[in-house]
């Protein structure tokens, strides 16, 4: 595979939507995302030796983009201010409310998030790891990674309310 | 993987687990061309790294043969081949009639000097002559064209003591031989018998004297930066005073030059200290303390925003402020591997000399603190390090004999990264010390 265009192209050509939008999930723009998905090929391309068949390839490169997307952050790790959010902590919102939300909508406010919460909101929310496992993998503690957590849903649950309206409905009909 | 399924969680996997975009066209083509550029710089550095281990390995055997060559550089004066091969006809002398113990002797002394060898057929042919035929025909200088010139000059000797042998026989008074002028024979090189008080032991005294050196040098490191810039209310970056030390190995590869290398601990630290003055935002502000291990950016004060009040996200919160101070303390750690020359302007009792060469300085260590308002938040380390860079340094050295072996050594030097310790493109940082190292040198004469 390695310097191979025509299989570099056809890899490139099945999985680059898919990773794409991981990238966007990750990063603070369009730019940002497409750096990381660059950085991630490239690394794809090069170290496509490493990949042992134990699991699916999409897997793999799967998480090549996220160990990307976490490099890039930690490189850039910059204390960053959050506003004070226990307001929004109770609103709940109706389903129909939730399901008028386009995924583009839902990008954009990930995309918003302070890189560390936007980092620990992916990995758990959407990639499914625990916060011992997001704490090993950016080097913080599983309380920390609780918190940012925390705080990142307080966050989206503001920006969906501001966005979307409010209603004081359980939030156990979206389920 | 988490079982726990929140209202937001469950929105944003939903909609965004699957989520699909085509990238922007033309981004194959960047990443085709880096694949490209990436696969170039790893052959280049491989090649690098051959290079240089062959280049190390030819200069490591270049030194091998000097100094073991150096020696016999020094001691043999006389040139090897013209003493092997006078050795076959030295042994037929020594056992010959009428040759005196004390010329014996000087004989003896001269094949235990020149070593030994196979003795050719033609030398045998020789060797079973009788010595007087010998001495006779080489005398009449019949000698066939396979005796080259010095084993001619070697036959005369040998002859010129035969018939020194015969004369003191018939007058039965021994004396030492006498040499005939070889013309033959440089002017600059010595003759077999021209000093009878040949002695190896003593020849080489001058020459043996401080071959290889071992040295134990530490020094303080005084550094050179310190900047201030205005940035929301002023930094001030420090860099404080440090030690370096090392074991420094030698060569003497001349009279005045020598080369060095070895491994040497040094370190940098700087402090940087920076003042927030509040602007007027609404809400509160939140600060993400440094978690333990995290990365620290030596820039970090570039990206602090324009507070009002500060609320720690751990808890604290130090209330009623109106100014906010922040200590950023960071320690990289090197060990650093010289290549060193130095050149003796003055090679006495009391030495002095220049001294300069290149470091390559791998990073062994790398911690870093913040302190915000006096409240030591965390450790962590310095991101973007570079983890070898090169410097150049400079100096003089003074040197003094405290006995045979032992030389106490001081060294103003100066050293100068070359290039910024930090990979991160809005830093440059290139430190410039100031060492003063004094050291002790143990010599191993050869």
């Amino acid at each position: 595979m390695e310097g191979n265009g025509k299989a570099q192209t056809e890899l490139y050509r099945l999985f680059s939507r898919k990773m794409y939008g991981i990238c966007l999930r990750y990063a603070k723009d369009t730019a940002n995302a497409e750096d990381i998905l660059q950085e991630g090929f490239v690394r794809v391309f090069t170290k496509i030796k490493q990949f042992e068949f134990k699991g699916s390839f999409e897997g793999w490169m799967r998480r090549i983009m996220v160990n990307t997307a976490l490099e890039k952050f930690r490189k850039n790790d910059r204390l960053y201010p959050v506003e004070d959010l226990s307001a929004y902590e109770s609103m709940e919102y109706t389903e129909e409310t939730l399901s008028s939300i386009s995924a583009d909508e839902l990008m954009e406010m990930i995309q918003s998030l302070p890189p560390r919460y936007r980092m620990v909101f992916n990995l758990y929310a959407i990639e499914g790891y625990t916060h011992i496992e997001i704490g090993e993998m950016m080097n913080i503690t599983e309380g920390t990674s609780k918190s940012n957590l925390s705080r990142a849903r307080m966050i989206l649950q503001k920006k969906v309310a501001e966005n979307f309206g409010t209603e004081n409905i359980s939030a156990e009909k979206v389920k | 993987m988490t079982t726990e399924n929140h209202p937001i969680d469950h929105l944003f996997r939903e909609k965004l687990g699957s989520f699909e975009q085509n990238p922007p066209v033309g981004l194959l083509d960047q990443i085709s061309q880096e694949v490209v550029f990436r696969n170039r710089v790893r052959k280049i550095n491989q090649i690098k790294i051959y290079v240089g281990i062959a280049a190390a390995m030819v200069l490591v055997s270049m030194a091998g043969w000097y100094s073991g060559h150096l020696n016999e550089f020094s001691e043999n004066k006389t040139p090897a081949r013209l003493q092997k091969e006078v050795t076959p006809i030295q042994q037929n002398i020594v056992s010959a009639p009428g040759v005196s113990k004390e010329q014996k002797n000087h004989l003896v002394a001269l094949q235990q000097n020149s070593g030994t060898r196979a003795v050719t057929t033609n030398e045998k042919q020789k060797i079973k002559q009788p010595v007087k035929q010998r001495s006779v025909a080489s005398a009449s200088a019949k000698n066939n064209g396979t005796v080259n010139q010095t084993a001619v000059s070697s036959n005369e000797m040998v002859t010129n003591a035969a018939a020194t042998s015969r004369n003191t026989t018939d007058s039965k008074e021994v004396t030492k031989p006498e040499i005939k002028s070889d013309k033959y024979q440089k002017k600059s090189e010595p003759r077999y018998f021209a000093n009878s008080q040949f002695n190896p032991a003593t020849s080489t005294k001058k020459e043996e004297k401080t071959s290889w050196g071992l040295k134990a040098e530490v020094s303080p490191m005084f550094a050179s930066q310190n900047q201030a810039a205005a940035i929301n209310g002023g930094t001030n970056s420090k860099s404080m005073n440090t030690v370096s030390g090392g074991m420094i190995a030698s060569l003497k590869v001349s009279k005045r030059v020598s080369i060095s290398s070895g491994i040497r601990y040094s370190q940098m630290s700087q402090s940087t200290h920076t003042n927030y003055y509040m602007n007027n935002t609404s809400g509160i502000v939140y600060l993400q303390p440094v978690e333990k291990s995290a990365n620290i950016s030596r820039d970090v004060t570039l990206y602090l925003p324009s507070i009002s009040s500060i609320v720690y996200s751990n808890g604290m919160k130090p209330a009623n402020t109106t100014s906010f101070a922040s200590d950023i303390a960071q320690e990289f750690k090197y060990l650093e591997i010289p290549l060193q020359a130095t050149y003796r302007l003055i090679d006495n009792k009391l030495s002095f000399g220049l001294t300069g060469g290149i470091s390559t300085n791998i990073l062994v260590g790398n911690n870093a603190s913040i302190t915000e308002n006096g409240i030591k938040l965390s450790n962590g380390n310095t991101d973007n390090l570079r983890n070898v860079i090169y410097s150049g340094a400079a100096g003089l050295e003074f040197g003094y004999d405290l006995g045979n072996r032992l030389v106490l050594t001081v060294e103003p030097r100066v050293k100068q990264y070359m290039h910024s310790v930090s990979s991160n493109d809005l830093i440059n940082f290139k430190p410039l010390q100031l060492g003063i190292f004094t050291g002790i040198t143990y010599s191993f004469n050869y």
